[in-house]
């Protein structure tokens, strides 16, 4: 019974119409913002900007995803006289790999669509869509990520005057890759089309006399879209002087889609292609969404005024990242391997999976006793929540001795390799039996070098002057924040640029 | 009796096991272990040293698993595989195994870097990391080379070009392929003058008045309450400090100068600087540079500061200082009073038929006085040198294949190499009445990319080398396609110098051999904001190469 009516939440929290996760609409290289949507069509030959409205509904259940597209569009030249009709469903079934901390989801249209196109005396009807798409999502702790294959093909019959006078058969290829955390998420479509015209066309002659002429056509258009979202944190000042605060951060939310397409298609005179001419061109759109800001917690620290971490120090409290003390901070002590763990599932929000808490809530109806993960956190620790979660995570391992050391201070390596697994980029080392680029590599833990040589390849530390990571220096309070705030900026820009512009600008 | 020497057989060989199991014993009770795995049992692991001698262990509680000096569990193991353990009490307290037999290998690509190049130096390219690091990496002849999702060769390549680079292996610095960003979103694509109005720290954008576009030297309004996006990371420079974008608020009402590049269909600034004090401007030539002081002097002996927040376009790309060269001409736009002035932007007017020092492209025109089946002879010809025609009193050996683009200006069309030779395009001047063609030669060092072929040469002596960005592009039935030059700039021999224009400038282009990626285009294959490096005869170009 409980099952039923969480489902039935599901679908109608699903069914508000605004997707927090960033999916360009459909395959089609659309953009979209909260109540417009413009997408280009190429099957007359010659580009055509559509402009109108749009509804999505989407039906979320735990193994499958339905998400229903209408699109009403006419053209953006309102010399051009058309009008633009589709609907269609596509649905996704996941297949969860939990042991692997994967899921696969495989997408097909329902047999329940339309697509109508009418431009002038001409309209293209779709007849038949085959469509398939796979993807594999690898569910990291701090991020998913994923990528995907479609391919899929699209029969249109032509009239002109209501008269069938020939087909187009459009074929899709391509992909998309993206990733989803809470700091932001993207994905980039990819897709190639082949489009294949063969009817009659007609021809206007010097006198304007129109003739009948049997014509075939080739065109190829590469379309790559990108639906991005990405917080960000930005301080704001408060105008009054006599305030209980200076200042505080806002997270902000920003949404955008871009698309570029690059055709090549025939050129026209008369009516008719002329022969060996192509027009090869870009046209690229986008839309962003309102912002969406959220103010945040303001710190009060007493021991922060002027130093280097303040700023990090500030954003990550405001995050509720630490706990404690909210009068002072002591940047300067050691941070604990328990504070920065719990640090990065609060400010990356990792949350717990479904299924473990549907444990928890049967261990408890059995009254099971529970059994630690680690001899020096036992189930009645206040964070034992927070641990066992990390563990379940991959996040931490312990020492060999089965202790967590909590109250230990955190070391440079300890911290990094928290990271690199938060994000599952340690399968990125090369195999065994090499060395990282800092001077100090020897000072390296063996099961830290794999998380170090990774950490470094994708820009998230640094060496200091002397080249040194000093891996098994304690880190401060500070240094620590510092470290968390530029990971969280990885998570929403880094990320953000190489699935968007480093993909996009690159074709 | 024959049990007798049986029993004594079995006890000699119990008293040798017997002995040797305790010599391993006392062998192993703190020692190391060396071998291969031959079993697990449960907890235990039977292990045959290289001497042969197998052994069965559990490992201790504590014990450290790995494999490949890499934490392992017991179940990763497998029969076969090389170990090390440490024994201690009759346990392992220590077991390692050795799988990898590819040490420190990743796969092809498996090293990725992404950057601005910085310095371009033949084989060496120095690339400015997302870290603000430099680091120098290094071409050979196999680097693949991509850009616009086709193959490309690294003359492509400019300073100031976005690019993704990987490598074969973990500590390699030699590039097995390089990504170039493609040419609309790495661009300036305007350069802006405005008041600002206010700034949007929600969507990253400020609102301008007065904003006005540097168009053929000089300021042109585009409108009043006009909005621009910047990205987050975009500098912002006055007076040459940084400021950061909470900041802006503060200089609401003042004057900036920003460079714009595409993104997706809008304008987003990639650098503005905030105006100080009061405007002058240059059209000169830079005499020196002193990076260590950021001051140059340019030819009219005006001394002028320039910092890291300078505006500097060169080649159409943003570019730090370090890319400036002393003799460049360039619009200097400073910003202070009297004599003490600081620099705001530098557009750099230079360009040239290679984009850099890894190009070998020439251009030669002369008589074709003979050609053979790979091979063309021009006598008394011309090379293009500094913008300038040089004339040499010599033959030049140049030769073509079948992938080059050979064109018949007369009968305006292509021709074939085989064709080539077998024409009259070159004359046996002891047997024939007729007369050697001329042609315009584009190369790839020796080897012709195209060739341009006509009855009568030119005047080189009234041919003006121009360079500029193509505004628009026109057929008409009369004069075929015409091209629109904005910013264009005309090499002056006498001032050794190129002069900006101050009025777009209209260009034929049907007898034009128009080059691009080393390859022979027609015009309509030209795109606005394509910028064009061009020899033009009064308005007919003759030579156009597409940058």
């Amino acid at each position: 019974m409980k099952r039923a009516v969480a489902s039935v939440i599901i679908i109608i929290m699903a069914l508000i119409p605004f997707q927090g996760w960033a999916e360009p609409l459909d395959f089609v290289g659309g953009v979209h913002n909260e109540y417009e949507y413009s997408e280009v069509v190429f099957l007359t030959g010659e580009p055509i900007k559509f402009v109108g409205e749009y509804k999505v509904t989407i039906n979320e259940k735990e193994d499958e995803k339905k998400i229903k597209y209408d699109f009403r569009l006419t053209p953006e030249d309102k010399e051009i006289e058309g009008k633009f009709s589709r609907r269609l469903t596509l649905i996704t079934k996941y297949d969860k790999r939990n042991d692997k901390g994967q899921t696969i989801a495989y997408t097909e249209v329902d047999d329940n669509y339309s697509e109508t196109i009418t431009i002038g005396d001409e309209k293209f009807v779709l007849e038949d869509f085959q469509f398939s798409k796979s993807n594999v999502i690898d569910n990291r702790p701090a991020s998913d990520f994923y990528s995907g294959n479609l391919k899929g093909r699209k029969y249109y019959k032509y009239y002109r005057d209501n008269d069938e006078q020939g087909k187009i058969i459009l074929d899709i290829s391509g992909g998309d890759v993206g990733y989803q955390n809470f700091w932001g998420g993207t994905q980039t479509q990819l897709i190639n089309y082949v489009i294949d015209f063969d009817g009659i066309l007609l021809e206007g002659d010097e006198d304007d006399e129109l003739e009948e002429e049997e014509v075939e056509w080739q065109g190829t258009v590469n379309i790559q879209t990108s639906d991005s979202t990405s917080k960000s944190l930005k301080y704001s000042e408060n105008e009054a002087n006599f305030s209980s605060f200076d200042g505080g951060h806002l997270r902000i939310t920003n949404r955008e889609v871009v698309s570029k397409y690059n055709y090549d298609l025939p050129q026209w005179r008369d009516g008719v292609p002329r022969r060996g001419r192509r027009e090869k061109e870009t046209i690229t759109l986008s839309k962003k969404m309102n912002p969406k800001v959220e103010r945040l917690i303001i710190p009060k620290f007493k021991d922060l005024g002027g130093h280097w971490a303040q700023e990090y120090i500030e954003k990550l409290y405001s995050l509720d990242v630490f706990e404690g003390s909210v009068t002072f901070f002591l940047p300067d002590s050691p941070m604990t391997r328990l504070e920065f763990t719990k640090g990065i599932i609060q400010a990356c929000d990792i949350r717990p999976s479904v299924e473990n808490d549907r444990g928890r809530v049967e261990r408890r109806r059995n009254r099971e006793p529970e059994i630690a993960y680690f001899n020096d956190v036992d189930v009645n620790h206040e964070s034992y929540d927070k641990v066992k979660q990390a563990v379940e995570k991959g996040l931490i391992k312990g020492t060999n001795d089965n202790n967590f050391d909590p109250d230990e201070p955190l070391t440079r390596a300890q911290a990094i390799t928290i990271l690199i697994r938060a994000l599952g980029f340690e399968t990125k080392a090369p195999t065994p039996g090499y060395y990282t680029s800092f001077d100090d590599d020897g000072e390296i833990p063996y099961w830290a070098k794999d998380f170090i040589y990774v950490a470094r390849e994708v820009g998230l530390i640094y060496g200091d002057q002397s080249n040194r990571i000093n891996p098994n220096g304690i880190m401060t309070r500070a240094e620590a924040s510092a470290m968390l705030v530029r990971f969280l900026e990885f998570l929403q820009r880094d990320l953000q640029r190489d699935y968007r512009e480093n993909i996009v600008n690159f074709m | 009796m024959k049990k007798k020497p049986l029993i004594f057989i079995a006890l000699c060989i119990l008293l040798i096991n017997l002995s040797s199991f305790s010599y391993a014993l006392s062998t192993y009770g703190n020692r190391t272990i060396e071998g291969f795995l031959t079993g697990i049992d449960g907890e235990e692991l039977e292990i045959e040293e290289y001497g042969g001698s197998i052994y069965k262990m559990a490992l201790a509680e504590d014990a450290i698993i790995k494999i490949d000096n890499r934490d392992a569990q017991l179940s990763d193991f497998r029969p076969g595989i090389e170990v090390y353990g440490k024994v201690s009490e009759w346990k392992l307290t220590y077991i390692e195994g050795y799988s990898a037999s590819n040490l420190g290998y990743i796969k092809e690509g498996g090293k990725y870097r992404s950057g601005i190049v910085k310095r371009i130096d033949r084989n060496q390219l120095v690339v400015e990391l997302p870290w603000n690091e430099e680091e120098t990496y290094y071409t050979f002849p196999g680097t693949i080379v991509i850009k616009d999702n086709r193959a490309a060769t690294l003359d492509t390549l400019y300073e100031g070009d976005r690019v993704k680079l990987y490598f074969d292996e973990f500590d390699s610095n030699i590039i097995g392929r390089v990504e170039i960003e493609e040419d609309t979103s790495i661009k300036i694509k305007e350069l802006y003058r405005g008041d600002i109005s206010f700034s949007d720290f929600y969507e990253n954008s400020i609102t301008f008045e007065d904003l006005e576009v540097f168009k053929n030297g000089r300021w042109r309004f585009v409108g009043n309450s006009i909005t621009i996006l910047y990205s987050s990371d975009a500098p912002i420079y006055t007076g040459g400090t940084k400021i950061p974008p909470t900041k802006l608020k503060y200089y609401n009402g003042k004057r900036v100068y920003i460079a714009v590049k595409d993104f997706f269909g809008q304008d987003k600034i990639e650098r503005m600087v905030i105006q100080n004090l009061y405007e002058r401007s240059y059209s000169d030539k830079i005499k020196s540079i002193n990076w260590y002081t950021e001051d140059f002097e340019l030819s009219n002996k005006v001394n002028l500061k320039f910092n890291d927040g300078t505006i500097i376009i060169k080649n159409g790309r943003m570019v730090d200082k370090y890319s400036l060269n002393p003799y460049s001409d360039a619009l200097v736009i400073t910003d202070g009073r009297n004599n003490e002035r600081i620099t705001d932007v530098i557009y750099v007017y230079n360009e040239d038929v290679n984009n850099s020092n890894i190009g070998q492209s020439y251009i030669y025109a002369g008589e074709l006085e003979e050609i053979t089946k790979n091979k063309v002879i021009l006598d008394d010809f011309f090379l293009l040198e500094k913008n300038e025609w040089e004339s040499f009193r010599d033959e030049k050996e140049l030769f073509y294949d079948d992938d080059t683009f050979i064109y018949d200006l007369e009968e305006d069309e292509m021709v074939r190499a085989e064709e080539f030779f077998m024409k009259d395009y070159s004359v046996d001047d002891r047997n024939s009445n007729g007369r050697d063609w001329h042609g315009y030669v584009y190369t790839d060092g020796d080897r012709i990319s195209a060739i341009l072929v006509k009855k009568r040469l030119d005047s080189l002596n009234s041919q003006r080398v121009t360079n500029g960005t193509v505004e628009r592009l026109v057929e008409t039935s009369s004069v075929g396609w015409r091209a629109y030059l904005r910013d264009a700039k005309d090499w002056s021999p006498s001032k050794n110098q190129w002069m900006a224009r101050r009025s777009t400038l209209r260009l034929l282009l049907d007898e034009a051999m128009i080059i691009k990626d080393n390859r022979m285009i027609s015009p309509e294959e030209l795109k606005p904001q394509d910028r064009l490096y061009l020899l033009r005869n009064s308005s007919k170009a003759r030579i156009i190469i597409v940058k």
